[in-house]
């Protein structure tokens, strides 16, 4: 085995020993309530764990013997919410945090017998990636109008899953597909708007190196050109940066079956000035079941272009 | 799982009863280099002692899902234990940069219990990598005096194969090739660490044109703010930066800098847009230079031009190049001329789903 790969499965064996050792001291606090895990849920994409535990908590002498119950902050998990079975009924009050526990006074809750608890914990971006793969296509692959990417996501390691939980689900899965979409804006603006702008860079130019006769010539160009179609270009800025955005470019992309389609945003970046890639991301739930989910996500490359051009036609003639 | 081995050649055992798969994959395509996934997923009551992977030359496992044991043994990869029973996959690349536009590659599978194989899948690799050829260019370059140097270099540059690249363009006299524009903000602070001494200003002379003030605004308080968390003008080579660093972080200096953020802005955001414009000629090709100019100075030699280009992944292949002979008929031969290389792009792209990969 090389030594990476031996430092990987190190690593996942100490970060699956902390989780389990966290669970079994929760499990350890509520003994006195006879705790019953009845899910636990790995949720990829908010980094966090979920824990359901079926407490049986009967009014009268168990109550009396265990007043309270403590769960460390330092245990890693911390309570998200208490149920009550018997009413159907999220019990509001139950769980008090002081900064350093999270407390339940017993004595505070109803008269109900059945509860269900859930705990919720932090889980690490390296213990995902020792649990699961994901990947997308670096390219396209062209059928007609349309793009198409493939998308694979899988359990590395299911030993893992089995000591937490027989039948732990990860849910939200996501894998991240990014499209480029900096030729369909480079083909949508019209030359003349270019040319413009060129002109326009030229007259900045030669107003900041002071050469009147220069500049002249070049103002007398740009008035000329005052009346075609034009777009400022923080306008051009704004409007490219908009037909990238999330709203715009989910009615053009779309998964099959497993994946869903999750959040959609352009790349933003400190070196990028327009944007030139749309990231799509797309999620699936994997389980015990399912340890492994394929798909494609469709691109309407031509449906879009079309769209990119309209809508700079639509923004042109009002600024004539 | 059984450990013994077996070399010789196994036959395919019919009188078990076959294993079922719910699931098979392979990514359906690749580049070079770029990682491929394959699973299975069968019954669980499927009985095996170990897998057989044989992997084709140049391509390597990178990575295993759900294997507990694995050993190589010659070409092929030995799987003897799994962590969990009915799933089992792994990621292959391949090594290196394929000739052909399109090559196959087979990973066998093999499900092996005592000397015979229960189940045999193939899986094919389909690798497609990008190549740039030439179709047209001038014999010769005959400069004039009345020569109109926008039409005098035309080039077909043809893109096949699968895939967007990235054409650097060289040149061996004259002209060198940067990019024309830094992004924004970085463009922003180099523009305003060389000019930030400076008492005069321009903001009365430049009222022709038209920028939306609001925009102004918040683009000059995001510059501001990422100056100062420091997350701008860490690369910038400059003799002063030190200088400027401290004059962005005093608070007294603050108006001045809206002015001159205010003043640089517009100039930026019209050469970044027609930088964007000229750096994405066609569809699948960028050309983080833009188009290229030859810069005529001395005309007795002969103008060659290189294009290396890239894939997505950042694979390098043989470059193009083209060698162009220059005749200089001017008048003034000393002068420096100015010539834009004209380029046609001609895309020839392969689907590797129709050259017979299934998905």
């Amino acid at each position: 085995m090389l030594s990476a790969e031996i430092a990987t499965t190190l690593a996942a064996a100490q970060t699956t020993e902390i989780l389990l050792k966290q669970l079994r001291e929760v499990s350890e606090r509520l003994k006195p309530f006879k705790p019953d895990v009845k899910s636990f849920r790995i949720n990829y994409l908010e980094k966090n764990s979920e824990v359901k535990y079926f407490l049986l908590i009967p009014a009268g002498v168990r109550r009396m013997l265990t007043r309270k119950i403590e769960i460390p902050a330092v245990v890693g998990f911390r309570f998200d919410e208490m149920w009550d079975l018997d009413r159907m009924e999220s019990v509001g009050f139950s769980w008090g945090y002081d900064g350093n526990k999270w407390l339940l006074d017993v004595s505070k809750l109803p008269s109900s017998e059945r509860y269900w608890l859930t705990m919720k914990g932090k889980i690490s971006t390296e213990f995902l990636n020792q649990l699961v793969s994901v990947k997308a296509s670096e390219n396209p692959c062209k059928e007609g109008e349309i793009d198409k990417y493939w998308i694979h996501s899988a359990l590395k390691d299911m030993e893992i899953l089995q000591k937490i939980w027989s039948e732990l689900n990860i849910e939200q899965v996501n894998t991240d597909v990014r499209i480029g979409v900096e030729r369909f804006f480079t083909s949508a603006i019209p030359q003349g708007v270019k040319d413009r702008l060129g002109l326009q860079k030229q007259l900045l130019s030669a107003i900041s190196s002071g050469n009147r006769d220069l500049e002249h010539r070049l103002k007398y160009r740009y008035r000329r050109l005052a009346s075609t179609p034009m777009l400022s270009p923080s306008e051009l800025y704004e409007l490219l940066f908009s037909l990238a955005s999330g709203e715009f470019f989910a009615s053009f992309v779309k998964v099959n079956q497993p994946f869903v389609l999750s959040n959609i945003e352009p790349v933003r970046s400190l070196t990028v000035v327009v944007p030139e890639k749309v990231r799509v991301g797309v999620q699936t739930d994997l389980s015990y079941k399912m340890p492994a989910a394929k798909g494609d996500l469709y691109f309407q490359r031509k449906q879009y272009q079309d769209s990119v051009s309209s809508k700079v036609k639509e923004m042109l003639p009002k600024k004539k | 799982m059984n450990t013994n081995l077996s070399n010789f050649e196994k036959s395919v055992d019919a009188s078990v009863s076959p294993i079922v798969f719910t699931s098979e994959y392979i990514a359906p395509w690749a580049l070079p280099k770029e990682e491929i996934p394959i699973h299975l997923v069968w019954n669980p009551d499927s009985k095996f002692d170990y897998i057989e992977i044989s992997i084709p030359p140049h391509m390597e496992i990178k990575e295993f899902y759900n294997v507990e044991s694995f050993e190589k043994v010659d070409s092929k990869m030995v799987v003897r234990k799994l962590k969990s029973l009915n799933f089992f996959g792994f990621v292959m690349i391949l090594n290196e940069i394929i000739k052909e536009k399109h090559e196959k590659k087979e990973i066998v599978v093999d499900f092996v219990l005592g000397d015979k194989v229960q189940y045999s899948r193939s899986f094919i690799a389909n690798i497609c990598r990008p190549e740039l050829s030439i179709i047209e260019k001038p014999s010769i370059i005959v400069l004039r005096d009345d020569s109109d140097t926008r039409d005098l270099v035309n080039l077909s540059l043809k893109i096949s194969g699968f895939g967007r690249i990235e054409v650097t363009t060289e040149l061996s006299i004259g002209g060198k090739f940067e990019p024309n524009v830094e992004p924004l903000y970085r463009e922003t602070a180099r523009r305003l660490a060389t000019c930030f001494r400076s008492k005069e200003s321009h903001a009365d002379k430049k009222k022709e044109i038209q920028i939306n003030p609001a925009y102004v605004q918040k683009t000059t308080r995001e510059f501001i703010d990422k100056v100062r968390k420091g997350e701008l003008l860490l690369d910038l080579e400059l003799e002063d930066l030190e200088d400027f660093k401290a004059w962005v972080g005093d608070e007294s200096n603050y108006t001045k800098m809206v002015e001159l953020v205010s003043e640089q802005l517009e100039t930026i955001l019209i050469d970044s847009l027609l930088y964007y414009f000229d750096r994405y000629p066609t569809e699948g090709v960028e050309l983080p230079g833009g188009s290229p100019d030859i810069i005529v100075e001395s005309a007795t030699q002969d103008v060659k031009m290189r294009f290396r280009y890239k894939d997505s992944l950042g694979n390098e292949y043989e470059p193009v190049q083209v060698d162009i002979p220059i005749k200089d008929l001017r008048n003034d031969k000393k002068a420096g001329l100015k010539v834009p290389i004209n380029i046609k792009w001609v895309h020839e792209q392969i689907n590797p789903l129709l050259e017979g990969a299934k998905c």
